[in-house]
């Protein structure tokens, strides 16, 4: 049956559109002859709708659209890297859901982790599958100077700023006069690698005067901040879900019954049975942190995951307590400061985002599963022994049938948000 | 602010608020006594522990005495990813900060009392 005529509602006490403050739980909500009981609705609620994107105290040009503008010069521009070919794009497209559609990810090379989807980048707590970057400024950073990724430098990023005009006007607009430096005029790249000392670009790095070093860093962390401005806008909301929350809040029967009936049970499963919002919970649909969900290797060398990206992060001279940072106040950064290193961390990693999840795969840190299907059937069974560490206790085998693993994959294809502005998806025009 | 009034109570005499949650070590020996800010504890985000410690014989605390603060979850095989920092604010009196419960389900906060490295532990459940 189909329809409004069809609609049973009973929404039971005010659900919050009224103005009107709560009292006790909600009551269980029919549609049809789907019946979510009230512990469902509860977590529903908790699901919608989506809040303006969190402040970023770190970077105070997060919201800058002149920043923004940089920004998104700089994430299509190739000349970042050492072939001029590879840039933020190559592997986060906008085609693609801001991912590339591969398991592992190709830069320079093929790197050993799937690229994440840049959807609502905003609203994470940690970055990278590991979460070794406190920031999305300082994640930005990473993959420039990454070998496998575009293998560029700080130096090489540095120039690039200073002898593109209209970069450097951008830049100078944003944050202030570029600075000189005393020398290195034909030295194109040059970063720190503390682990290799011989090498070329380390060895250049450390013959520039001290204060030269500062510079350049200085300015890589301002493309880091311009990168984020950028991204800061890639956010995915009113997706036919989040429709349905709001007509949930309003107790509009009509607007309730839009969603297909696969996907109502879809949603019965994932917040109730599933336990899926016990990690995907929340407006972004992830708690920002990190599980593991005991994937075997997958005949892939051992990742470690967590455990030794708290140590990294903890130490990056370009995290949110570091000089680079705009407010390095412990209030600032209290992930940060509270972080530590626990057993459990080996091999997990971070819960991804299930907004516009549906075109993002292949899914998992290492891109194993070619579609939704195949991830649903594995926490259904969670045939796997944990290729390190122990696997997140919580998680047992559903034991879905056929249907309801079609109906949560159905469920998840309702959380697609609107598209975003085309002039978003491309350079910005000159 | 919280409606704790905190002050220093030295191991004895202690005043608490009635309305205070309440937990008891191991040993008997000691009430921990907590609230929390904000209350409720709001899901994944950073929140502070008030605890007013006191002891069941209203004895002096033991020289050295200090407070240890963590939380797991029995069910899921882990606790949280932070580490507290708990800090005296006079005798019997601590502020706890960096909690932070990033799951729904059953927690388990633990307040352990430090006598010569050995641990006194007070367990309060709490539903998130």
């Amino acid at each position: 049956m189909k329809g409004s005529s069809a609609l049973l509602l009973a929404l039971l006490p005010c659900l919050g559109a009224c103005g009107k403050r709560q009292h006790g739980p909600p009551g269980p909500v029919m549609i049809r002859d789907i019946t979510l009981p009230s512990t469902n609705v509860v977590e529903i609620l908790s699901l919608s709708p989506l809040p303006s994107r969190p402040a970023q105290p770190t970077n105070q040009d997060a919201d800058n659209p002149v920043a923004a503008q940089l920004g998104q010069e700089l994430f299509f521009d190739t000349r970042f890297s050492a072939n001029g070919e590879v840039s933020c794009a190559t592997c986060h497209q906008p085609a693609n859901e801001w991912t590339d559609g591969k398991a592992l990810s190709v830069g320079l090379e093929q790197v050993k982790r799937n690229a994440p989807s840049l959807w609502n980048v905003a609203y994470q707590r940690w970055y990278f599958w590991d979460g070794r970057k406190d920031s999305l400024w300082s994640q930005a950073l990473g993959p420039i100077e990454h070998p496998s990724e575009m293998g560029g430098s700080r130096l090489r990023a540095y120039r690039l700023i200073r002898d593109t005009p209209a970069y450097l006007k951008a830049y100078e607009s944003v944050f202030g006069m570029l600075p000189a430096l005393s020398g290195g005029t034909d030295v194109v790249d040059a970063r720190p690698v503390p682990d290799n000392p011989q090498d070329a670009m380390h060895k250049a790095w450390v013959s520039f005067p001290a204060l030269d070093r500062t510079a350049v860093d200085r300015v890589f962390s301002h493309i880091g901040n311009a990168i984020e401005a950028f991204q800061r806008q890639l956010i995915s909301t009113d997706a036919p879900f989040d429709h349905f929350v709001a007509a949930l809040r309003a107790g509009d029967a009509d607007g309730m019954g839009k969603l297909s009936d696969a996907v109502l049970r879809g949603m019965k499963i994932f917040t109730g049975k599933g336990q899926c919002t016990l990690c995907h919970g929340g407006p972004n649909f992830t708690d920002n942190e990190f599980h593991n969900i005991g994937l075997n290797r997958g005949g892939r060398s051992l990742d470690q995951g967590r455990f030794p990206a708290i140590e990294q992060v903890r130490k990056d001279p370009f995290n949110g307590k570091g000089i680079h940072s705009d407010n390095p106040s412990m209030e600032a950064n209290k992930s940060l400061h509270y972080v530590a290193p626990k057993d459990n961390n080996l091999g997990e990693f971070k819960t991804p985002s299930l907004r516009n999840v549906t075109g993002t795969g292949p899914y998992m840190h290492d891109g194993r599963f070619h579609s939704l299907r195949e991830v649903v059937v594995f926490y259904s069974t969670l045939p796997d022994t944990p290729a390190v560490g122990h696997r997140e206790e919580s998680l047992q085998p559903l034991h879905l049938d056929a249907r309801e693993i079609d109906d949560l994959v159905a469920f998840l294809k309702s959380l697609t948000g609107r598209p975003l502005e085309a002039d978003l998806l491309k350079p910005p025009e000159p | 602010m919280v409606a704790l009034i905190l002050t220093p109570v030295g191991g004895c005499r202690v005043e608490p608020e009635p309305t205070l949650d309440s937990a008891t070590t191991a040993s008997g020996d000691y009430t921990v006594r907590y609230e929390f800010e904000p209350d409720p504890i709001p899901r994944n985000e950073h929140f502070v522990m008030h605890v007013l410690l006191s002891r069941k014989d209203g004895l002096e605390f033991a020289p050295g005495l200090s407070v240890v603060v963590d939380a797991d979850m029995p069910a899921h095989g882990h606790g949280i990813n932070t580490q507290p920092e708990v800090t005296m604010v006079s005798p019997g009196v601590y502020k706890v900060e960096g909690l932070l419960f990033h799951m729904g389900g059953q927690w388990e906060l633990f307040v352990d009392v430090m006598e010569d490295g050995i641990p006194d532990r007070a367990t309060i459940p709490i539903k998130m």
